[in-house]
């Protein structure tokens, strides 16, 4: 049976190729869509990881938005790095506290959000610099500007700069610190606000011991949730208010463009589905009904309705796993080309290009592969009960 | 006892005016090794008469038997499966499938009744051998003449072993000449492995071959004649 | 008979003269431009177009129990310009903060360069850099409407630049005797921001000043601030003294 459909699919080429082609080209089509936001889902992980580390541990009330400031004593911040230390996946760790104020000079000023950091430590700084030079690890009172920041106050490396903030107390407090250079965090919004500065200036500034929290970077991403764990039971057994979250709580900004590609992605998915359905069920109708003879005579010699309905389905099953296969191909072809040009576009929200590219792995085939061979077979489904149906006494009349 | 026995068939269609019936009061027998013509002008009933006979129709009232088994109540599955296992059909346009070769247009019923490939073999060869198409077995229909595909058509027809093989005009479309010679096959095939055939049609020349003739008229059995040898 | 009916017709006559006198009196003062209300108010107050001056302010902020003790003084030029300094408490000493038109800097000597603000900056407790500094109700605002109620004139105040600390103003006035008994410190949309209550009206110095309670509308509501004026000298001031540059770094 399965020699007669590849045969009466091979029958008509013209028909055939057409179903191939629209089969292809909506697979091809998925598989690129979804090979590029794949892609960018991992760049966005990354980058996420690059901004908030794998983990960030602060106190019991860090992240509650009650107005409160919730810092890490430096009692607790020593069990924490003790903690820390111990752990072979935890690849480093860095202090943050945040300030926020006013920067600027005589001429002009700034609102800011700044991040006390360790300098020379690398974690949770999703940065790229823009001028002038990073922060060192010597460095007591440097600062490095978002790009944004650095225009708004028209000042260079080199210049010094007023940092006014309040104090825990509320009373306010000012530094001078001079310009290192300048960065950027890819997204224009943050880098009009964000400043880098130690986090010994900072804690001077804010007349404190503590930080907010701290960064931790793992070895590999996919160790977050168990290092979390771990780490969630050694607080508890130590006695630790601490609160862990990993990147994936706090990456909103993943999660949303997450969200939103899924969506756009399943409902092109649908869209191609009824596109090829609707074309290839109007192609096989006609396929089928040309051979009613054919059809009715096989009936007359005893094919019973369910063997004409499976042949039937089976050249519609037999048209989708090879335009499927064709349209693999041609994603596969397509993506690897585009992927050879390195091409970069501007994306909302970030300030630098982002590089277009697809993750042409096999299991991002799979789906688009399933949904268009699904809709070439349920195009199949209709004609084929219809044919299955027919009242072989009509055909042969109709000879 | 008789292959096939046909007791006061009526076939009626309901039309919005009035009932018309195709077939009315046909009693009929076809015994083993029988070689039956059915003969009628056009409209006559024979097609219908031949659609019933091999369960592709249902009669309207009477009896049907085929060895022994009640057809006419039988339902469409079942029908179909007495016609793949003891019923061969040969048809007016030979009917072979355009994708398949002379052998494998042969194979197609032992596919349906699932009998094992090298069997399979075999017997497709037999018959071959049998319609004098060995050397075409690889040909398609589109590459062979209009007797070369009747004689595929009788193969298929007999590859089954049917006890009866019911045909339809089976030289309609072919020229005098060679639709003789069809006949003349037919004939041999009954004589040598003891097939009953069937066979309707309008000419008449064909009658001499015949052990049985039956006239048709107006979906009536007006004449029988019969038990040549 | 003729006597007593005459002099019943003159104390008749000079009852409806005094009335007469009385109401055109009145009637005078209703007359009375906004304007001139404001500027007699200031004109009794003896600072803008006067001069310069040294300002002495006590401003003491109460939280719950607490009370929190300042002394401010405050260099005030003719021309738009003030310098905010603290005398006590130690910590603030080294604090500056000038306001030179619509622009702000703040300054502390332990800075290498000043920092510009806002005006709206809290200096001590509620109190702002503006209403401490000082605002020109009459030169840099215009008044809208004015409208009269319990004895009060009630004037809808805007600014005339956008650059102003406070857009709105409304300020009450008592009618009778012409001095600011309340002002309330607006946004541009007309949110309220700050109340100023003015009460205890005395000389300093031959100014009339009057003791100002400030409250927060918007945050810190269970705190209030008072700025009572201590002394008021009339001082000439070197013009470095109002360059951002020059804060903290020339003497007092």
């Amino acid at each position: 049976m399965l020699k007669i459909a590849w045969r009466n699919v091979l029958r008509n080429k013209r028909r055939s190729l057409l179903s191939l082609l629209i089969i292809s080209i909506g697979v091809a089509v998925l598989f690129l869509v979804n090979g590029y936001i794949r892609a960018t889902f991992e760049g966005l992980k990354y980058m996420a990881v690059s901004q908030y580390g794998n983990l960030q541990i602060a106190a019991g009330n860090f992240w509650d938005n009650d107005n409160q400031r919730h810092l890490l004593s430096k009692t607790d911040l020593e069990k924490v790095e003790r903690l820390l230390a111990s752990r072979p996946e935890v690849q480093s760790y860095t202090r943050v506290l945040g300030v926020n104020g006013i920067i600027g000079t005589e001429k002009n000023s700034t609102v800011i959000a700044g991040s006390g950091i360790e300098p020379g430590n690398d974690q949770g700084q999703n940065i790229m610099i823009t001028s002038g030079i990073n922060l060192f690890p010597d460095d007591i009172d440097k600062v490095l500007l978002g790009k944004g920041v650095m225009q708004k106050l028209g000042v260079e490396e080199g210049e010094w700069v007023s940092l006014m903030t309040t104090t825990l107390d509320g009373a306010y407090n000012a530094g001078s610190l001079q310009v290192s250079g300048s960065f950027t965090a890819g997204n224009s919004e943050a880098d009009n606000v964000y400043i880098n500065l130690p986090v010994s200036y900072a804690q001077s500034l804010l007349n404190t011991e503590g930080v907010d929290k701290v960064v931790v970077g793992l070895e590999e991403i996919k160790d977050t949730d168990s290092t979390a764990v771990w780490l969630r039971e050694q607080f508890s057994n130590n006695g630790l208010d601490l609160e862990i979250k990993t990147w994936f709580d706090l990456a909103e900004y993943y999660k949303q463009v997450r969200g939103l590609y899924e969506i756009i992605f399943h409902f092109m998915a649908v869209v191609i589905f009824f596109l090829v359905l609707t074309s290839v069920l109007e192609i096989m109708s006609m396929a089928f009904f040309e051979r009613m003879n054919e059809i009715g005579t096989i009936r007359s010699i005893g094919t019973k309705r369910h063997q004409i309905f499976s042949l039937l389905t089976m050249e519609g099953m037999i048209t989708g796993i090879t335009g499927g296969f064709i349209g693999l191909l041609a994603g596969y072809g397509v993506g690897r080309f585009i992927n050879q040009l390195h091409l970069t576009y501007s994306a909302p929200s970030l300030s630098e290009p982002a590089p277009l590219s697809f993750d042409l792995s096999l299991a991002n085939g799979m789906f688009p592969f399933v949904i268009v061979v699904s809709a070439t077979l349920v195009s199949a489904f209709y004609p084929a009960f219809k044919a299955s149906r027919l009242n072989i006494v009509e055909i042969l009349r109709h000879k | 006892m008789a292959i096939i026995k046909a007791i006061a068939l009526e076939k009626a269609y309901h039309t919005e005016a009035e009932q018309v019936y195709a077939l009315r009061d046909v009693n009929f027998e076809i015994n083993p090794g029988d070689f039956s013509i059915i003969n009628g002008p056009s409209g006559s009933g024979k097609t219908t008469l031949l659609n019933i006979l091999s369960g592709i129709d249902r009669p309207s009232k009477g009896e049907l038997y085929l060895d022994d088994l009640p057809i006419g109540q039988f339902s469409d599955s079942a029908r179909t499966e007495i016609r793949r296992d003891k019923i061969g059909l040969i048809f007016q346009s030979f009917e072979l499938l355009p994708v398949l070769t002379a052998a494998e247009n042969i194979e197609y019923p032992l596919l349906l009744q699932n009998i094992r490939p090298s069997e399979r073999r075999e017997r497709v060869a037999a018959v071959l051998e049998q319609v004098e198409l060995t050397q075409y077995a690889k040909r398609f229909p589109a590459q062979l003449s209009g007797g070369q595909k009747q004689r595929v058509a009788i193969a298929r027809a007999l590859v089954t072993k049917p006890a009866v093989v019911l045909s339809d005009e089976p030289t309609a479309n072919l020229d005098s000449e060679t639709g003789i010679r069809i006949v003349k096959l037919m004939l041999e095939l009954n004589q040598k492995h003891g097939v009953a055939f069937v066979i309707v049609t309008h000419d008449l020349s064909l009658n001499q071959y015949a052990k049985r003739i039956f006239q048709i008229k107006d979906g009536v059995i007006t004449a029988k004649e019969g038990n040549r040898c | 008979m003729v006597i007593t009916k005459g002099l019943i017709k003159n104390w008749f006559l000079v009852i409806v003269v005094l009335m007469v006198v009385g109401c055109l009196s009145a009637n005078e003062m209703s007359a009375m431009n906004p304007r001139d209300i404001l500027a007699e108010i200031f004109k009794r107050q003896g600072l803008t177009g006067n001069g310069s001056f040294e300002l002495n302010l006590q401003v003491v902020s109460f939280k719950d129990k607490e009370r929190n003790d300042s002394s401010v003084r405050v260099f005030l030029d003719g021309s738009h310009k003030q310098l905010v300094t603290f005398v006590e408490p130690e910590r603030l000493k080294d604090d500056y903060y000038l306001v030179n038109g619509y622009n702000t800097w703040m300054y502390q000597k332990k800075l290498k360069r000043p920092l510009r603000i806002s005006a709206q900056q809290k200096l001590f407790g509620n109190a702002g850099i503006a209403e401490t500094a000082g605002i020109d109700y009459l030169n840099d605002y215009d008044i809208l409407k004015t409208t009269e109620n319990d004895g009060e004139y009630l004037m809808e105040l805007q600014a005339k630049d956008g650059k102003t600390a406070y857009q709105r103003t409304s300020i009450w006035v008592s009618k009778s005797s012409l001095r600011i008994s309340k002002i309330t410190l607006k946004s541009l949309n007309g949110q309220e921001l700050k109340n100023l209550i003015y009460s205890d009206y005395r000389m300093v110095d031959g100014h009339e000043m009057a003791v100002i309670e400030i409250n927060n509308l918007l945050q810190n509501k269970d705190e209030k601030t008072i700025i009572k004026y201590t002394s008021i000298k009339s001082r000439t001031f070197a013009p470095e003294i109002f360059d951002p540059l020059m804060m903290g770094k020339i003497g007092l």
